[in-house]
């Protein structure tokens, strides 16, 4: 059945798969070398996006709008603090070896 | 009169003179549907086209001012059409009372014909196993069929008294039988089409009725049919097991209402969670006790007084600290386990173990919600039960269980204690399934959880104000007769 939740998820799935091709894209363009911790740093920080968007959509669902927006404190900022960190790690090291 | 306006005498409470004014309601305009069209120019498209985009109103008032819930909300491809103006034509010069001579015929069939006693001997033939025709399928329809004439006579204890209802005999066909496993398959896909979503069994021993039996309640004797003997029911010795379904109640209203403010604000819509559980409650026990009796078993009800030690036992829930049934999927949002008694041999479930009980432990957010002090604090259960609250011997406790012992002479029979419980999530957020998992597991974080179900706001009363103002078209929290189920239902 058609509904917001489709529609999101489903802009939620393009993007995200659309947004790896262009990580890969960008990482072999620039040669840069990606280390595991740095791989797993940076997945943990998307599955933690994903689940604090899909918790933050579905508390209003719930009528919790408070929950909602504490929502984007815990978890999220957990996310953004891995993929920041999985980033800075890989730029700072790559642009120290070029 | 100009279209659109219209002309009115007044007095200018400045300069006191009278004269004509012309006053133009707020969107109020008399052009025709055709004008409006051509208006927004859209007169040279196609009949088609133009039928596709024909406004739903008469006229613009009656498209920006229309009240809310005047007309019925239909899907947007839907036009609405003026009074008394159907798709259907009609002459309403002929249209008079009526009342239908059907001349003898029924369902096609004229009565005291030979046809239609070839067809009534067909109706009553031998119910046969193809799909549709048999037993069970029948066992089906009489289960649904409970109330349908508006004449049922109601009975817990024996169920439907009507006696139209099909059994083995009048359909000239054995009764049901089959494996244990297969009559508990059976039994879980007739009742979770009435309205329940799990079922377990409990074959009695003497421990399990020592257990759920109200003491003096219930007695077994060698009779053939069931009967009460004053106060007491009485079955035969043959009806050892017991049929345990879990009756949930709407979670949205259940949170109607404010702890803080006590149990006088707002009593009315305090009791409206409990009530939609009992309410529907009764009728599917009498849906499950026809369906047996149609299968050709007996079927007694409503033995289930102690029903929280029934799920406990058949492995439908835990026990809580506010001693209620506490499930897995809908917490302590259940009204009750309801019961059915019967001879069907049916298997015997086991407890189950979901982490929530030793949650309580660390939770105690139903006892701080509850305005009356009747759940106790401390962190571990106790053999021991509470004096009552001028001392006397607790005998509202019984021995024998490990538990928070309520303070029943303080309990008003709010709904706060059940609406606080951390396991009542309505389950949209995926962060629910995820703690109940971890909690599961260990209870390491379990203190942590609670806080953060407290800081989070979800034992907080619901908007009750707002609910009579609710969107019909997206509220999902509403009971519709019906309606198909989902995932996790």
């Amino acid at each position: 059945m058609w509904t917001g939740t489709v529609l999101l998820w489903s802009i939620i799935s393009f993007s995200l798969g659309a947004g790896f091709v262009y990580l890969l894209t960008v990482i072999k363009s620039k040669n840069w070398k990606i280390n595991w911790y740095e791989w797993v740093l940076g997945l943990l920080g998307v599955a933690i996006l994903v689940i604090t968007i899909q918790n933050f959509y579905a508390s209003f669902t719930e009528q919790r709008e408070s929950a909602a927006w504490f929502f984007l404190v815990f978890p999220g900022l957990f996310s953004v603090v891995f993929l920041v960190a999985a980033f800075q790690l890989a730029w700072r090291r790559n642009k120290a070896v070029s | 009169m100009t279209s659109g306006r219209d002309r009115m005498i007044a007095v200018n409470p400045q300069s006191k003179k009278t004269g004509v004014i012309i006053v133009m309601s707020k969107f109020h305009s008399t052009i025709s549907r055709r004008d409006f069209m051509k208006g927004i120019g859209l007169t040279g498209a196609g009949i088609g086209a133009a039928a596709l985009v024909t406004p739903r109103f008469s006229d613009i008032d009656d498209a920006v001012g229309s009240p809310s819930g005047q007309e019925v909300k239909q899907p947007w491809w839907v036009k609405h059409r003026d009074a008394y103006n159907t798709t259907v034509e009609i002459d309403w010069d002929l249209m008079k009372p009526f009342a239908a001579d059907y001349q003898g015929y029924r369902f096609g069939i004229k009565s005291g014909s030979s046809e239609a006693a070839a067809m009534q001997a067909a109706l009553e033939a031998k119910a046969s196993d193809v799909p549709g025709s048999s037993l069970k399928d029948s066992a089906l329809n009489m289960g649904w069929r409970v109330y349908r004439s508006g004449k049922w006579v109601p009975s817990d204890f024996f169920g439907p008294q009507e006696t139209n209802f099909d059994t083995p005999e009048s359909l000239g066909v054995p009764k049901w039988t089959g494996t244990k496993e297969e009559n508990a398959k059976l039994i879980r896909a007739a009742y979770h089409s009435y309205g329940v979503p799990q079922v377990a069994f409990l074959e009695l021993d003497e421990k399990i009725k020592s257990a759920i039996f109200e003491k003096g309640e219930i007695r077994w004797e060698n009779c053939d049919e069931p009967y009460t003997d004053g106060g007491q029911k009485v079955v035969p010795n043959s009806y050892q097991y017991l049929i345990c379904m879990l009756i949930r109640q709407n979670e949205y209203v259940t949170h109607f209402g404010d702890h803080t403010k006590g149990y006088v604000d707002g009593r009315a819509t305090l009791n409206i969670g409990s009530t939609t559980g009992y309410s529907t409650g009764n009728i599917i026990g009498a849906r499950a006790i026809q369906f047996l009796k149609t299968l050709g078993w007996g079927a007694v009800g409503r033995v289930d007084r102690i029903n929280v030690a029934t799920g406990g036992l058949s492995g439908l829930s835990e026990l809580s600290r506010n001693n209620h049934n506490l499930t897995p999927k809908y917490g302590t949002l259940v009204r009750y386990v309801r019961t059915v008694l019967t001879d069907l041999p049916l298997p015997s479930n086991t407890p189950i173990d979901a982490g929530m009980h030793r949650f309580c432990k660390d939770c105690a957010i139903c006892a701080n919600h509850c305005p009356f002090d009747s759940i106790p604090l401390e962190k571990k259960p106790s053999w021991e039960g509470d004096p009552g609250p001028n001392g006397e011997t607790n005998t509202w406790n019984r021995p024998g269980i490990k538990t928070w012992h309520m303070r029943w002479a303080h309990c008003h029979g709010c709904p706060f204690c059940d609406a606080a419980c951390v396991f009542n999530q309505m389950n949209d957020a995926s962060i629910h399934e995820m703690i109940k998992t971890f909690v599961s597991v260990t209870p390491v974080l379990n203190g942590f959880f609670a806080t953060m179900d407290k800081t989070y706001g979800y034992g907080d009363c619901t908007k009750y104000e707002e609910w009579w103002d609710r969107d019909l078209e997206t509220w999902p929290y509403d009971c519709i007769q019906c309606a198909p189920t989902g995932p996790g239902a």
